[in-house]
C-alpha cells in the first residue's frame, strides 16, 4: 500500500514537471530538437575520425554508435526522471532541503524526482533514434538495448547522487560536482578498450563512466550473462553507496533558516 | 557644453573592467583547481585515444603530424576553447531579468564593458589552463616540437577570443528575439567543435572538407593558433592573421549593427 502510493507520488510529480514544460511550447521544442541536433553534430567528429582511421582497438563507427545511443538515452533518462540529481549539492548549500524535509515524504525520491531536464528528453530520444540507426534491430537486441538505458541511467542517477552528497562534509563542492558530471560524460563517450590498467580501475570506481558506456556497449555486442551480472552488480554496489551516503550526509545537514514561501 | 573624455581616462575605465574578473578568479580558488583538473582529464583522454591511433597506423607520421605536434596541437585547441567565460548566457541572462538596464545606464560603450571583462576572464582561465595541460603534455609526449611558435600562436589566440568574443555575443543578444537561447549555443558549440578542428587536426579531415572548414571563422578560432604553434612559418602566420582580421572585421560589423537594434527594441518595466 505504501509503495504504491509512493509510485503515485513520483508519477505526480512526473506528471507536472512535464506538464510545466510543455507550458512554453516554442522553448520545449527548441531544447528538445536544439539537443538532438547537437548530439547529431558532435557525433559528426567520430564519422570523420573514422572515415580516416576506420577502427581503434577494435572499435568501429557502428561500436561508437551503439555507444552514443546507450550514453545519450541513459543520461536522458536518469535526467528526466530525477533531474536533481546533478543539483543536490546546490539545494543542500542554498538550504533549499527544509522544504523537503517538511513534507511526510521519502526525501531522496522528493528531490530528485522534483525536477526534469527538458533538453535531456532530447538525448532520449536521440539515443534511441541512434540505436536504430546502427543497425541490428531485432526483438532481441532492443531488449538488451532498453535494458543497458536503464542500467546506464540507475549508474548515471546513483554515481550524481554519491558525487552530490560530498556536500554534506565538504560544505561548497557544487563545482567538484559539475566536474565529476563533465568527466563521466567526456569518458562515457570513448571506446572502452582505450583504457587499460590503472586506467580502466579509476573508470569502474572513481569516476564510474565504464559502467555508463562501455561496458553496456559490451554486452550489447556481445551478449554474456557475465557481463550483464558485472554490470547489474556495479549500479547495485553504486545505488547502495549513493543511499547511504545521502543518509548519513542527511544528519550532517543543518537548516538554512530560511523563509521561503512555495506556491 | 560637451566634455570629451581623453584616452587615458577611458584606458582607465576599461582597464579596471579588465582587472575585475582577474580580481574574481584569484579569489576563487575552487575556480583554479577545477581547470586544472579538466585540462588534465582532457589532455590524457587525448593521449590515450592519438596513443593507440599512433601505433594501430604503425607510423610516426599522419598527414605530416607526429604524435608530439597532434597533442601540442590539441592542447591548444581545448585552450582556446576551455578559457572562454559563458558570455551569451551573461547577456541572455541580463535581457532576460532586465538587469541590463543597470549595464546601459553606466557611461560605456556596451561592446567595450562586455568585452574587457571577457578578456579579463580569458588572460586569467588561459594561464591556469596553458600550465596545467602544459604540464600534462609536456610530461606524456615531450616540448613542443617548435618554441618559435609560442609568440606567433599568442597573437593568433588574441584574435581568435576576439572572434569567439563576437559570436557570443550575438548568441546572447538573440534573447531580445527568442526566449532562450539554448539551442542556439549549443548548436554553435558544437559546429565550431566540428569545423574548428577541436578534436581532430582539420589536416586528418578529407580534402575537401578541410578546404571549406580552413576558411571559415570557426577555423580561425581553433584551428589556426594551435597549427601555427606546432608548425610556425612566416606564410602561416600572415595567412592566419590576415583571414582572422577578416572576419573579425565581419563579425564585429554585425555584432554593431545588431546590437544597436537589440538595444533600441529593449523596454524597461517598473523599477
Amino acid at each position: 500500500m505504501e509503495r504504491k502510493q509512493g509510485l503515485g507520488f513520483v508519477g505526480a510529480l512526473w506528471r507536472v514537471n512535464l506538464l510545466s514544460a510543455m507550458e512554453y511550447r516554442v522553448p520545449f521544442i527548441m531544447q528538445l530538437g536544439g539537443m538532438m541536433l547537437n548530439n547529431v553534430i558532435y557525433f559528426a567528429f567520430w564519422v570523420l575520425f573514422f572515415d580516416r582511421f576506420e577502427e581503434v582497438q577494435g572499435w568501429t563507427l557502428r561500436d561508437m554508435m551503439l555507444l552514443f545511443a546507450v550514453v545519450a538515452s541513459g543520461l536522458g533518462l536518469a535526467m528526466m526522471l530525477f533531474g536533481n540529481c546533478r543539483a543536490i549539492a546546490r539545494i543542500v548549500a542554498a538550504g533549499d532541503l527544509d522544504r523537503y524535509l517538511a513534507l511526510p515524504r521519502p526525501v531522496l525520491l522528493h528531490v530528485l524526482a522534483s525536477r526534469s531536464s527538458v533538453p535531456s528528453m532530447g538525448d532520449f530520444v536521440f539515443g534511441l533514434i541512434w540505436f536504430v540507426l546502427a543497425g541490428d534491430v531485432t526483438a532481441a537486441h532492443a531488449l538488451r538495448f532498453l535494458l543497458a538505458v536503464v542500467l546506464s541511467a540507475c549508474t548515471f542517477t546513483a554515481s550524481l547522487v554519491l558525487a552530490n552528497s560530498l556536500v554534506f562534509w565538504l560544505r561548497r563542492s557544487e563545482l567538484l560536482a559539475d566536474h565529476f558530471l563533465n568527466a563521466m560524460i567526456t569518458f562515457s563517450l570513448y571506446p572502452g578498450t582505450l583504457f587499460n590498467g590503472a586506467a580502466r580501475v579509476f573508470l569502474f570506481t572513481v569516476v564510474p563512466a565504464g559502467l555508463t558506456g562501455a561496458l553496456p556497449v559490451e554486452m550489447l555486442r556481445d551478449f554474456d550473462a557475465a557481463t550483464l551480472g558485472w554490470l547489474c552488480a556495479g549500479t547495485a554496489v553504486l545505488a547502495a553507496f549513493a543511499l547511504l551516503a545521502f543518509q548519513v550526509g542527511l544528519r550532517r545537514y543543518e537548516s538554512g533558516s530560511a523563509i521561503v514561501v512555495r506556491i | 557644453m560637451q566634455r570629451t573624455l581623453s584616452t587615458r581616462m577611458l584606458l582607465n575605465r576599461y582597464g579596471a573592467l579588465f582587472r575585475m574578473p582577474l580580481l574574481e578568479n584569484l579569489a576563487e580558488v575552487g575556480n583554479v583547481v577545477s581547470a586544472v583538473l579538466v585540462m588534465t582529464m582532457f589532455m590524457w583522454v587525448f593521449a590515450m585515444l592519438w596513443q593507440a591511433v599512433f601505433a594501430a597506423q604503425g607510423t610516426d607520421l599522419i598527414a605530416g603530424l607526429t604524435l608530439r605536434h597532434t597533442l601540442w596541437y590539441l592542447l591548444m585547441a581545448e585552450l582556446v576553447v576551455l578559457s572562454k567565460p559563458l558570455l551569451a548566457e551573461e547577456i541572455s541572462d541580463s535581457i532576460k531579468t532586465g538587469s541590463i538596464a543597470y549595464d546601459l545606464m553606466r557611461p560605456l560603450d556596451f561592446g567595450l564593458f562586455h568585452l574587457s571583462r571577457y578578456a579579463g576572464h580569458v588572460a586569467f582561465r588561459a594561464c591556469v589552463n596553458l600550465l596545467a595541460g602544459g604540464v600534462v603534455v609536456w610530461l606524456l609526449v615531450g616540448p613542443p616540437p617548435a618554441w618559435q611558435g609560442l609568440f606567433p600562436a599568442v597573437l593568433a589566440l588574441m584574435l581568435s577570443w576576439g572572434l569567439e568574443f563576437c559570436f557570443e555575443a550575438l548568441i546572447g543578444l538573440a534573447a531580445f528575439w527568442t526566449e532562450d537561447i539554448s539551442a542556439f549555443r549549443w548548436i554553435h558549440q558544437k559546429i565550431s567543435f566540428i569545423l574548428g578542428g577541436l578534436f581532430l587536426p582539420l589536416d586528418f579531415y578529407p580534402p575537401w572538407l578541410a578546404a571549406v572548414a580552413r576558411v571559415l571563422p570557426f577555423a580561425s578560432i581553433i584551428y589556426a593558433p594551435g597549427r601555427l604553434f606546432v608548425d610556425p612559418s612566416a606564410d602561416r602566420l600572415l595567412s592566419t592573421l590576415a583571414l582572422q582580421l577578416g572576419w573579425l572585421v565581419v563579425l564585429g560589423f554585425t555584432f554593431r549593427l545588431l546590437s544597436g537594434r537589440a538595444l533600441r527594441r529593449l523596454t524597461i518595466n517598473g523599477g
